[in-house]
């Protein structure tokens, strides 16, 4: 069975893996190929902080709660591997600010320690008048992708840099199934009228004291277009920009302007902060994530494509109940191939 | 007789967490002082460079409790204050959250102290699968406050307002006398042979300075002798605690068992580098010298203001026992400024 994964951030990378290491054996073995245009440290996931949490509002899919909660199990097991300093994974602590009371997430009883700020905590954020507090973890894209690709190459998978412009060249070339983690670009494979750029910027500062991650939300604003700051493990990432349908990837001077002000009024302490780097990158957003099959034809060829994109800001926070859902989707077109090829009962 | 409006002159002997915090504190509230820090060590060889500076409390066996509470509390309050402005890099204060974890059933599982750190409760089922040896831990939130960070800030403050800082060995407190009309003693583990002090005495501590950036959280067993507790520049790993040992060369024997503690802890810390030892001695007493005395000697008289033996407590109520040497220090004023009545004293 040749398969191969287009894409290289956390949702492509992380899906060749969780399918080798269910559907590779030595009696069946995978024939697994990554082709990518863009590898680490040039990917979506390379400019996001990597903070594990859904969005506050119920996802419109159920599924997609599920494969939240399945990552953070999924990573809560490996914080204490030897692992994980090289994964990028590490516990974080830290506050969710709002302008009033919020009813608590959904998610409440995934992450740990959740509970509600008290009056003095409140008082280190003036213009805030409510917020939680809780243990999560971080994922530090670039880290985990190498570490991801390391894993990958351990286990024989090869890695092209190549732009794929379309399903039926990588059909042609004898690919039984297609994994499509193109992330914001699927477009370009298939037209998506669902998907759309999230633009984002970000800061990066060394801020080694900043212990706590600190997000506010601005209902009026709407998501991640308020202030937030999210230390990671070596620097501190500042952020608070979200452009939908602005595909400019290029660092934006009034942006970094509101970031910078947003995030110093947030936390005074980073007013003298060395800034070490500065990205964009575009969430790959969608109402809901596309994971499904799409049986494709080219002539005689037949194609399997299961799609897997669309992750918007929470592709690392969900990527790995996404991967567990692809493999199995995998899965049953193995069976499906193997049923097909067996002989004609004699009943 | 003085002449009016002459600034008092100011002794402090000792420029750890201490002596710079009285020092710091006496020049914001005394009027018409000239402050001078005397020590034979400064920043970064005192004990205040060795200790984590973390605000867990110490207990103080011969303090009342509500005392330590509103030490404690004050203390808090200051460096809080610091950490959300800012200063707060400049100082090295900074919010640190983490678990204080047992073994056994504590007898008392609410500290006098949890409501000055922020947001303590106990620690859930979840939270406590992090640590499969202990049966119950508390969660919260506190202050760190690095001595190599915070020492140089405040030597800097006493400097700009016109506080001198002065490298010198003080045997015997006359020496300071006429030059100077107050001494306050902060020579912590020092008062022993400079006062005579026979209930201060030495707790060894070694401790491992090690780089492990991605460690965000501290972790403190309960008796306090095994902890983890990062902060700005490095992460510290402790602990020990000898009483009545002076060595300050660190032992490699226990440096290995210090990170074999630690690492059961929080096994991530096996991937950390950059290992440093250090020793530090805790000025260690049964409670806070912290009152006036008059010295008399050959007519001459000499007011103190003795303010030492915090033991491993330094950090974590250095501004409350800092505010209550400076209004000691001000009731000396006080009477200096007083005329003296016709009566011999």
């Amino acid at each position: 069975m040749r398969v191969v994964v287009i894409g290289a951030g956390v949702i492509g990378l992380s899906t060749a893996l969780c399918i080798h290491m269910r559907h590779h054996s030595a009696h069946q073995p995978l024939d697994l190929k990554v082709y990518a245009d863009r590898f680490t440290p040039l990917t979506t996931t390379d400019v996001a902080a990597g903070l594990w949490q859904p969005y506050l509002e119920e996802h419109s899919n159920p599924q997609e709660a599920e494969w939240n909660q399945l990552t953070f199990d999924y990573l809560l097991n490996h914080v204490h591997s030897p692992e994980a300093e090289k994964m990028g994974l590490a516990l974080i602590s830290g506050y969710n600010l709002f302008r009033e009371a919020v009813s608590d997430p959904s998610w409440r009883d995934t992450v740990l320690g959740f509970r509600k700020l008290t009056p003095r905590e409140l008082d280190m954020f003036p213009d805030y008048s409510y917020g939680w507090f809780n243990t999560s973890l971080i994922l530090e894209g670039k880290s985990y992708l190498e570490w991801l690709t390391e894993r990958l190459t351990e286990r024989g998978v090869k890695f092209f840099q190549r732009k794929v412009e379309s399903f039926e060249e990588v059909a042609r070339g004898g690919a039984d199934v297609i994994v499509n983690c193109t992330g914001v670009w699927a477009g370009a494979l298939q037209p998506d009228s669902l998907l759309q750029p999230g633009r984002g910027q970000i800061i990066k500062v060394n801020c080694p004291q900043m212990k706590h991650f600190i997000l506010t939300h601005d209902p009026d604003a709407g998501i991640y277009k308020s202030p937030y700051i999210i230390p990671g493990i070596q620097a501190v990432t500042l952020g608070g920009i979200f452009q939908l349908g602005n595909w400019s990837e290029i660092n934006n001077t009034q942006d970094h302007k509101t970031i910078w002000e947003g995030c110093c009024r947030l936390a005074p302490t980073l007013k003298d902060a060395k800034i070490v780097g500065e990205c964009t990158g575009f969430r790959p957003v969608r109402p809901q994530i596309r994971l499904e099959r799409e049986p494709l034809h080219f002539g005689p060829s037949k194609v399997e494509v299961i799609h897997n994109y669309g992750h918007g800001g929470y592709g690392l926070t969900i990527h790995w109940g996404c991967a567990l859902e692809a493999a199995k989707l995998l899965g049953e077109i193995l069976e499906e191939r193997k049923l097909s090829r067996r002989p004609p009962s004699h009943l | 007789m003085d002449p009016p409006g002459r600034p008092v002159r100011i002794a402090v002997v000792g420029a750890g967490v201490i002596g710079l915090s009285t020092a710091l504190c006496i020049s914001n509230r005394v009027p018409r002082s000239s402050i001078t820090v005397l020590s034979d060590k400064f920043t970064p060889d005192t004990t205040s460079d060795v200790a984590a500076g973390m605000l867990i409390p110490h207990q103080f066996a011969d303090t009342a409790i509500y005392k330590q509470k509103q030490w404690f509390r004050a203390t808090f309050d200051h460096l809080f204050a610091i950490a959300n402005s800012a200063e707060a890099g400049d100082a090295g204060v900074h919010l640190v959250s983490g678990w204080q974890i047992f073994r056994n059933l504590p007898v008392e599982e609410v500290p006098f102290w949890a409501d000055v750190v922020l947001g303590f409760r106990k620690m859930t089922e979840a939270e406590l699968k992090k640590f499969p040896q202990h049966v119950f831990g508390q969660a919260f939130t506190t202050l760190k406050c690095e001595g190599p960070t915070y020492l140089p800030w405040m030597e800097k403050r006493i400097k700009a307002s016109g506080g001198l800082m002065l490298m010198r060995r003080v045997e015997d407190l006359w020496e300071l006398q006429p030059s100077f009309d107050i001494v306050v003693n902060c020579s912590g583990l020092g008062s022993r042979e400079l006062v005579g002090d026979s209930r201060i005495l030495p707790v060894q501590g070694q401790v491992l300075k090690v780089q492990a950036p991605w460690v965000k959280h501290f972790i403190r067993e309960e008796s306090g002798l095994t902890y983890i507790y990062p902060g700005a520049s490095n992460v510290t790993l402790g602990g020990t605690r000898q009483e009545g040992a002076w060595e300050l060369a660190p032992d490699p024997g226990i440096s290995r068992d210090i990170f074999s503690r630690c690492c059961a802890l929080e096994p991530s810390l096996r991937g950390a580098y950059d290992v440093k030892e250090k020793v530090g001695l805790r000025p260690s007493r049964p409670g806070v010298q912290l009152q006036k005395e008059l010295l008399l000697q050959d007519g001459r008289r000499l007011p103190v203001v003795h303010h030492y033996g915090h033991g491993s407590g330094g950090f974590s109520v250095h501004w409350g026992t800092a505010l209550e040497a400076t209004r000691l220090v001000s009731e000396w004023v006080q009477a200096l400024r007083t005329p003296a009545p016709k009566e011999k004293l």
